[in-house]
């Protein structure tokens, strides 16, 4: 018992120490977003709490610089790409995690294959093709995000699909159970960790994303949030506080929805293990 | 139960196909059609794919118009002699001919080799007759001596050649030193930060893994890192490891790690050492969360009857755990590493390349090769090799760890 | 039957992913159709000249260039509406990611895109641009309007120039300048700086000497990361690389002197303008802009303590130029903008409301000018702007560039020997 007791307080300094680490740069931002520009070099830089704390760094960010758009605007591009990918790719990993066809090993090599190449090379004939097809500067930019997410979505949703047992899909199919309503109604939910995980993996892709959207969506009113930070410099300085700012205000409201989906999803888990 | 796919099940993998085919492969085979050109996008000569020789008109009719204009200028000089401005004006009149030909031309077009000897023939000429006027008359100050030169410099690049290479971008690749050092630089970052990262990420999933009390806030807070965005986390690193006022290069200093606190990015170790802690830090909960989820389905009956046969929390990982989470460790690991090869924004931030190109990666490499020189064609070429690279790390994780994520068990 | 449901749900599933994108970009899709207009109101709000635009029949011109945040391109803007009513503005506002902003700038014009009708570009990306066809050569334009290349700035519109054809004007002229403490530099010296008649290695000597005093940590600094800078700042060590070893050895001896910050061989703009706004530094070689910084809240150097010189063998151009898409198609109105904001009335509200250098040149001693930027008021600037050195020209200058910093950067890190470095940069800049 008590050699369980040890484990669990190393468990606990893990957590700690992980936190600490991954929290302290997060902190650092918060307290420099309220310290004026001045203070965040010279002799007061180190301080936690500024000399002459302000708030005109969140002004300037929110009323000035659109931050809120941006938001808005990563917001809804991420949930249109995570909605598809998921979508997509459970349909296909569904497929190639339990039919045999020919290429199968094919497929799935080509889809590593294309996540192997570094995201500059497709960004001109994107361009290209959006250009002709005169959809610059819109939503379409999240189809294009495809390049980024499907591949990694398609081989993790594989994997976990993989793992969930064949016996609950004889029975629906007994039941008489159709191939959609088996991925829809036996699959999806038994693999909702898998499924979660991708789902968060793509919206986070999406959300940071950066060379493609700055490539196709110029105009301020598309722009998203990695796009728009580029704006808080101008050539020769970079404003640090409200750099800050802005990552304060793009952080938290992610965290907040974040947390209310995990719970939703966990008490999704929960029910479908209770029905099974 | 593993069955052969019928053509409604073929629909189901219809839309991945589409979107892989339109928005990665397409892109991805223009990409490569220009490894075997000498594409450059600021040269008009190259800035084409050229299979057979041929004439940039509209060039060509703007540089006529600028050698007219040139001469106008030149014919008013005071001192010219009667036979000289002569001469000027044949060139007029010859270039006036020549490029109503060309009046409406728009670009590049291939044209027949009579017409190609022709414009040589003229360009030939009116070098000739104009820099022997010059020569003749140095004595006099003309407006344009120095610029006609320039204009057929110009006038003679719009002949363009085929730019196609073959395959001799590859060649050039197996001899280029700084794509083997940037190699190198990629290879040390992505084995140190990804072991790091599967270290510490699955000792992180195995905790999170717990039914601990408040562990859904641990796993929110974890996607902190995460959910700033690359380009800025990197730049505030870059603020935080300032050698003046950094508060991370402050910390190391005082407790001794580095020896002042402006070492951090200025020795090619400290600058690795620096890129690999924010990839670390970014990307450790990134491999957490996946192996987590991979984790969470494993049977936890399994657990408690290792327990009950008394194995210890090292050895139940170990015989128990690990075999099962395999094909989620193959796929964190294989993701992490395509990532971590292609490693881009940390860099160009952090350290732009230096301290004298010691932390270039392949990425940062070929962007600079692309983007800021234009020159597509080889850095499409540095991004093929790059690929390759990448292809047999893949190969080597997929054999090691064995494939058994493409096929059901 | 099952294989009807299955169908109609798969349609459905799709026709959902399709409209999930496709709601969400028609609305998109209605903004772009509308951007002319709106983007007309969204400067119109900027620029106060709503009465302007609201005939709506005005032929639109598109500009891009990022925002200083200072009022000077709204201003143009307005002046330019209000001058005639043919033409009017629409500011696509680029980043200042310089790289960023050039590469969308490329992507755009390599497309054959005449979304932009005209574009403001760094003085160093015009010869790429020229050579690859991309701008439009300006001198019949110019010989049309009556402008001469002699009224600009000459180093800017060299960098404008290519193979003897014009592609763009001066926009303002920047410059590197020697931005030193009046308080603690005594006259002597003060004088023998603002004169330019100096020597790299007396002012060394000067930054050891008052290294220390009021306050200051350190002598001198400037930028030698390795980056564009460094080709600037060695521009200037080696003037204008025809000194390639003395500059560079020089320059060495800058780095590994106490006089110059441990980690000087990662700083760019910003370190520098920090150290000397903060009082940390007695000398420090930057562009014109960090004199703006000093008069703002919290910098502990104001502008009565610093005085301004001319670096000793000349001062490295910078600053951005306008140019014309090739593929513009509103040519003559984009003509129309380009003359006015380059050296019509409009050069005049730019560079007076945002407190540039004028880049034409009869602006230079305009009282309006004159009064928004103290500088232009300065001997030791004066003297600076009249002995400007243009960076090295090159068939490829990114690429020359790029084995410059390299190449230099490893040498000033002690990575390699001066006589091997001075071989290389020469071989390279042949």
């Amino acid at each position: 018992m008590s050699k369980n007791k040890v484990f669990n307080i190393v468990c606990w300094i893990f957590i700690i120490a992980f936190l600490v680490v991954s929290v302290f740069p997060f902190f650092w931002i918060f307290i420099s977003s309220f310290k004026p520009e001045a203070e965040i070099f010279g002799a007061n830089c180190y301080r936690i709490i500024a000399e002459n704390p302000t708030l005109d760094n969140y002004k300037v960010v929110i009323f000035e610089k659109g931050m809120i758009r941006a938001v808005g605007n990563s917001f809804a591009m991420s949930a249109i790409t995570t909605i598809y990918v998921v979508v997509v790719a459970s349909m296909s990993a569904y497929i190639i995690s339990r039919f045999k066809f020919k290429g199968k090993s094919i497929l799935m090599g080509l889809i590593l294959a294309v996540a192997m190449f570094p995201q500059m090379i497709v960004i001109g004939p994107i361009f290209n093709m959006f250009y002709k097809m005169n959809i610059l500067n819109s939503y379409w930019v999240c189809l294009a995000y495809s390049t980024i997410t499907l591949p990694s979505a398609v081989w993790i949703m594989v994997a976990h699909f993989n793992q969930v047992p064949l016996a609950l899909e004889e029975a629906a199919k007994i039941d008489g159970c159709s191939t959609w309503m088996t991925l829809w109604k036996i699959i999806f939910p038994i693999a909702a960790p898998g499924v979660f995980t991708t789902a968060i993996m793509s919206f986070i892709s999406a959300w940071n994303e950066y060379l493609l959207s700055c490539t196709l969506n110029i105009d301020e009113k598309v722009q998203t949030v990695p796009v728009r930070l580029s704006y808080l410099k101008d050539q020769f300085t970079v404003f640090w506080s409200q750099i800050s700012a802005a990552t304060v205000v793009v952080v938290i409201p992610t965290l907040l929805i974040v947390l209310l989906f995990q719970k939703r999803i966990v008490a999704g888990i929960a029910n479908g293990a209770v029905k099974e | 139960m593993v069955k052969r796919m019928t053509f409604k099940q073929f629909l189901f993998i219809l839309p991945l196909l589409v979107f892989i085919g339109v928005f990665s492969i397409y892109p991805i085979v223009v990409s490569l059609s220009y490894t075997f050109f000498d594409y450059k996008t600021n040269d008009q000569q190259h800035n084409g794919f050229y299979l057979s020789e041929q004439l940039n008109e509209k060039l060509f009719y703007e540089d006529c118009d600028y050698i007219n204009y040139f001469i106008d200028a030149d014919k008013t000089v005071e001192g010219l002699s009667d036979e000289d401005l002569a001469t000027f004006e044949d060139v007029e009149a010859d270039t006036t001919a020549i490029m109503a030909k060309y009046e409406n031309a728009t670009g590049v077009t291939k044209v027949s080799s009579d017409v190609m000897e022709e414009i040589t023939a003229y360009i030939d000429s009116v070098e000739q007759r104009t820099s022997d006027i010059y020569e003749r008359n140095s004595d006099l100050e003309f407006y344009n001596a120095e610029n006609l030169p320039q204009i057929i410099k110009d006038m003679r690049s719009t002949i363009v050649e085929s730019n196609f290479i073959g395959a001799a971008g590859f060649t050039q690749l197996l001899h280029d030193t700084r794509f083997s050092k940037a190699l190198g630089n990629t290879l040390l970052f992505t084995v140190i930060s990804v072991t790091l990262e599967l270290v510490l990420g699955m000792l992180l999933a195995l905790v999170m893994d717990k039914a601990i009390r408040g562990i859904g806030m641990v796993r929110t807070i974890a996607l902190i890192p995460w959910a700033i965005p690359t380009a800025v986390s990197a730049m505030i690193w870059s603020y935080m490891y300032d050698g003046s006022y950094g508060v991370i290069s402050k910390i190391f200093e005082s407790i001794g790690l580095i020896s002042k606190q402006s070492a951090m990015l200025l020795t090619a170790q400290g600058a690795l050492a620096s890129i690999v802690i924010s990839d670390v830090w970014k990307t450790t909960p990134y491999m957490a969360l996946l192996l987590l989820a991979g984790l969470q389905v494993v049977d936890r009956g399994l657990y408690e009857s290792a327990s009950i046969d008394g194995a210890g929390p090292v050895r139940t990982f170990f015989s128990i755990t690990l075999p099962l989470i395999k094909p989620s460790i193959l796929v964190a690991l294989l993701f992490r590493t395509l990532d971590a090869f292609r490693v881009y924004d940390l860099i160009a931030i952090l350290t732009g390349g230096g301290p004298g190109n010691g932390t270039e990666s392949l990425s940062v490499y070929a962007y600079k090769l692309m983007f800021n020189q234009s020159n597509y064609g080889y850095g499409s070429v540095v991004v093929m090799g790059m690929t390759v690279c990448v292809a047999i790390i893949a190969i080597i994780y997929v054999k090691v760890l064995g494939a058994d994520v493409v096929s059901n068990n | 039957m099952k294989k009807k449901v299955l169908a109609l749900l798969l349609s459905a599933t799709m026709v959902m992913g399709v409209t999930a994108c496709g709601n969400s970009s028609s609305t998109s899709g209605d903004t772009t159709a509308e951007t002319s207009d709106t983007a007309v109101t969204a400067e119109a709000a900027k620029t106060d000249a709503a009465e302007n635009k609201g005939d709506g029949n005005r032929e639109m011109i598109t500009i891009f260039r990022s925002d200083d945040g200072n009022g000077a391109m709204e201003a143009a803007i307005k002046g330019f509406e209000e001058s005639q009513d043919k033409y009017g503005v629409n500011w696509v506002v680029a980043t200042n990611d310089t790289d960023q902003t050039k590469s969308q700038l490329n992507t755009a014009f390599s497309a054959g895109s005449s979304e932009y009708d005209l574009a403001s570009i760094d003085t160093v990306w015009a010869g790429d641009m020229a050579a690859a066809g991309y701008i439009e050569p300006l001198d019949s334009y110019m010989k049309d309007a009556g402008r001469s290349v002699a009224d600009y700035n000459k180093g800017s519109i060299q960098a404008g120039t290519y193979n003897a054809k014009t592609y763009a004007l001066p926009l303002y002229p920047d410059f590197g300048v020697l931005f030193f403490r009046s308080d603690i530099v005594p006259e002597e010296d003060s004088a023998k700086l603002v004169s330019g008649d100096y020597t790299w290695d007396e002012l060394l000597a000067m930054a050891e000497k008052y290294k220390g005093e009021g306050g200051t940590k350190t002598g001198i600094t400037f930028q030698a990361n390795q980056y564009e800078g460094l080709v600037c700042n060695a521009n200037e060590f080696t003037s204008n690389y025809t000194k390639v070893k003395d500059g560079l050895e020089v320059m060495k001896k800058f780095v590994d002197s106490d006089a110059t910050p441990d980690d000087i061989l990662v700083y760019q703009e910003s370190e520098a303008c920090n150290s000397y706004v903060n009082g940390e530094t007695v000398f420090s070689r930057n562009w014109p802009y960090v004199w703006g910084t000093l008069a703002t809240e919290g910098s502990a150097v104001a502008q009565d303590q610093t005085n301004v010189a001319p670096l000793p063998e000349g001062a490295c151009i910078g600053g951005w130029l306008v140019a014309m898409n090739a593929k513009s198609e509103h040519k003559e109105g984009a003509w129309a903008f380009l003359d006015y904001i380059t050296a019509g009335e409009g050069q005049k509200l730019f560079t007076s409301t945002g407190g540039y250098v004028p880049g034409y040149t009869a602006y230079v001693e305009d009282a309006d000018v004159l009064a928004a930027n103290q500088l232009l008021s300065k001997e030791g600037f004066i003297t600076a702007l009249n002995n400007t050195i243009a960076r090295p020209a090159s068939d490829n200058y990114q690429e020359l560039s790029d084995a410059l910093q390299i190449s230099m950067h490893k040498y000033l890190s002690g990575k390699t020997e001066l006589d091997a470095t001075v071989t290389e940069v020469e071989g390279l800049l042949k």
